[in-house]
């Protein structure tokens, strides 16, 4: 326990070392995120009603996914495949603690710190946002916050399983930075992150319904907002989708470490 | 720094420069030949997003039946405009930039100040990925497609301003980034500096009556990030003015001056270490 705290603080630590970048992130994430807000604003210029969906609740669902994606995404994938191409990970196999290990526990570090570091700027966030479009916000109870924590945790872990695959798959494919932008696309389709549900094609909303990637954004947000209800099934789905993707990666690890020749260091 | 080349004929320099950026393409060819799969993969992606792009913008319109006052097909031909610039963004400047910021960092552009070649030239040109060839295609056919279906007939000087001002638009961009990616001499290590426009970037993605109030102004007319693809989608639209064209090029010139001054004062207190 000790020896993961140590880890912990030191990967939090190297967060610090570079918090002027960590702070730039957020301002990068959320400029487009204000972007995004404004073009509704545009649309929603002539009424304030939209397919059933207020402008102040799509101003709210946005601030939300940010909050969500903000706390549970990953993005180690790039400098962790250049890490396995340029063969910098051999002492990841010869210290007591493994290459898995080392690479949940730094991004569980790095995340709990980030989130410390981007808090006052996503409180200057807030009030930015509440002063360029004045939403009003929807009552929001406590019964629901402690619905969306198990949804946020499991939202972290698929997160983190996704990369840690397409991590792994660098050590087969000589691109496989580029496996990246197939998440963010299928993120960017059917997690809800680019457009609600709401205002989705029908055909498209199927398919949204039926993927795991709707509780990355859209579930724990809707949930958060308390437009959705949480069922037993969900949480079912979520444990089954983690549980799966968490078999694939170390059966990926398994076969890539057997795999993995380098010399130097 | 040194300029190195004015006491060269001013044709023998741009031959020389025209050669150099030749050579280079070859180089990019040579590359892509080498990865052939990474190029097929990167082909897809692109194509990818493109359809992501558009079918994000059906959506978008699709719910109010339009977006700034323009409808679904202007806004599309806004979009095939964008993709265009989008092509360039992503094969050209943004490639240079990021090397140019790591040559900043890791003390490299000391060797670049040493060539025999303009640096501002050779930080721009020397990669042009040859995908940017299937971005521009899909932003050709988005834009004539779309001018097809509003019935939109060019007149020659349309034409002529459109690609006029397509360029200046490009220059515009390059201009503004390359003197955000040259604040990397000042800082020590910041790494996402070059993100900043890619971040950006959605700003023109969108007619510019979209956006309201002091943002407006401020990006319409201070910085005027909203022209980019607003001014040449209203030429293809017969929608512009010749005082705004005016002043958009003006603005351009000015900035395009200001990052060659600016680089200059950054040069001049680069130490040639790694910072």
């Amino acid at each position: 326990m000790h020896r993961l705290f140590r880890l912990l603080f030191r990967a939090g630590a190297k967060t610090i070392a570079f918090r002027a970048e960590t702070w730039l992130w957020l301002i990068l994430e959320a400029i487009p995120l204000i972007i995004l807000l404004m073009i509704w604003q545009g649309i929603y210029a002539q009424t304030n009603i939209l397919g059933g969906v207020q402008f102040s609740t799509v101003v709210f669902y946005y601030i939300f996914v940010f909050l969500v994606d903000m706390l549970t995404a990953a993005h180690f994938e790039s400098w962790r495949i250049a890490e396995i191409r340029e063969g910098r990970i051999d002492f990841y196999l010869t210290k007591p603690l493994g290459y898995l290990s080392e690479l949940s526990i730094r991004h569980v570090g790095d995340k709990l710190m980030s989130a410390v570091l981007k808090l006052p700027l996503f409180v200057g966030f807030i009030v930015l946002i509440h002063l360029l479009f004045h939403p009003t916000l929807p009552p929001i109870q406590i019964i629901t916050l402690l619905q969306s924590v198990p949804l946020l945790l499991g939202a972290f872990i698929l997160q983190f399983f996704l990369s840690t695959i397409i991590v792994l798959i660098g050590f087969w494919l000589e691109n496989a930075e580029g496996l990246d932008h197939f998440r963010w696309l299928s993120t960017s389709l059917f997690s809800g992150i680019a457009i609600p549900f709401a205002f989705m094609p029908a055909g498209l909303l199927h398919l949204a319904q039926l993927l795991p990637f709707k509780y990355l954004h859209s579930v724990p947000v809707l949930v958060l907002l308390g437009q959705q209800t949480i069922r037993p099934s969900d949480y079912l789905y979520l444990t089954v989708t983690c549980f799966v993707l968490g078999i694939i990666t170390l059966l990926l690890w398994q076969k890539a470490r057997l795999r993995y020749s380098a010399y130097g260091g | 720094m040194v300029d190195k080349t004015h006491s060269q004929p001013f044709s023998s320099v741009i031959q020389r420069h025209l050669r150099l950026f030749i050579r280079f393409r070859y180089i990019d060819i040579m590359k892509m030949l080498e990865y052939r799969s990474s190029f097929i993969f990167w082909v897809l992606i692109n194509i990818l997003w493109s359809l992501f792009n558009i079918l994000f913008f059906s959506i978008l319109v699709g719910v109010s039946g339009s977006i700034g006052g323009w409808n679904r097909q202007e806004v599309f031909v806004l979009l095939g405009i964008f993709t265009i610039i989008d092509a360039f963004t992503w094969s050209l400047f943004y490639a240079n930039m990021t090397e140019y910021a790591e040559d900043i960092f890791n003390g490299r552009l000391s060797l670049l100040l040493c060539r025999p070649v303009n640096t501002q030239f050779y930080i721009l040109t020397k990669k042009l990925n040859p995908q940017i060839i299937f971005r521009l295609m899909i932003g050709a056919v988005i834009t004539l497609h779309s001018l097809s279906e509003l019935n939109v007939s060019l007149s020659p000087l349309q034409i002529l301003l459109f690609v006029f001002f397509l360029m200046v638009s490009l220059l515009f961009l390059y201009s503004f980034w390359f003197m955000l990616t040259t604040c990397a001499f000042f800082f020590e290590r910041l790494e996402n500096l070059n993100e900043i426009i890619p971040a950006i970037r959605r700003l023109w993605q969108v007619p510019k009556s979209v956006y309201q109030g002091a943002i407006s102004v401020s990006l319409a007319s201070i910085i005027p990030f909203l022209l980019i693809t607003s001014l040449p989608s209203e030429i293809l639209l017969n929608r512009f003015s010749y005082p705004v064209l005016v002043y958009y090029l003006g603005i351009t010139l000015i900035i395009f001056f200001l990052s060659k001054v600016f680089f200059n004062f950054a040069v001049r207190h680069y130490s040639g270490m790694a910072n």
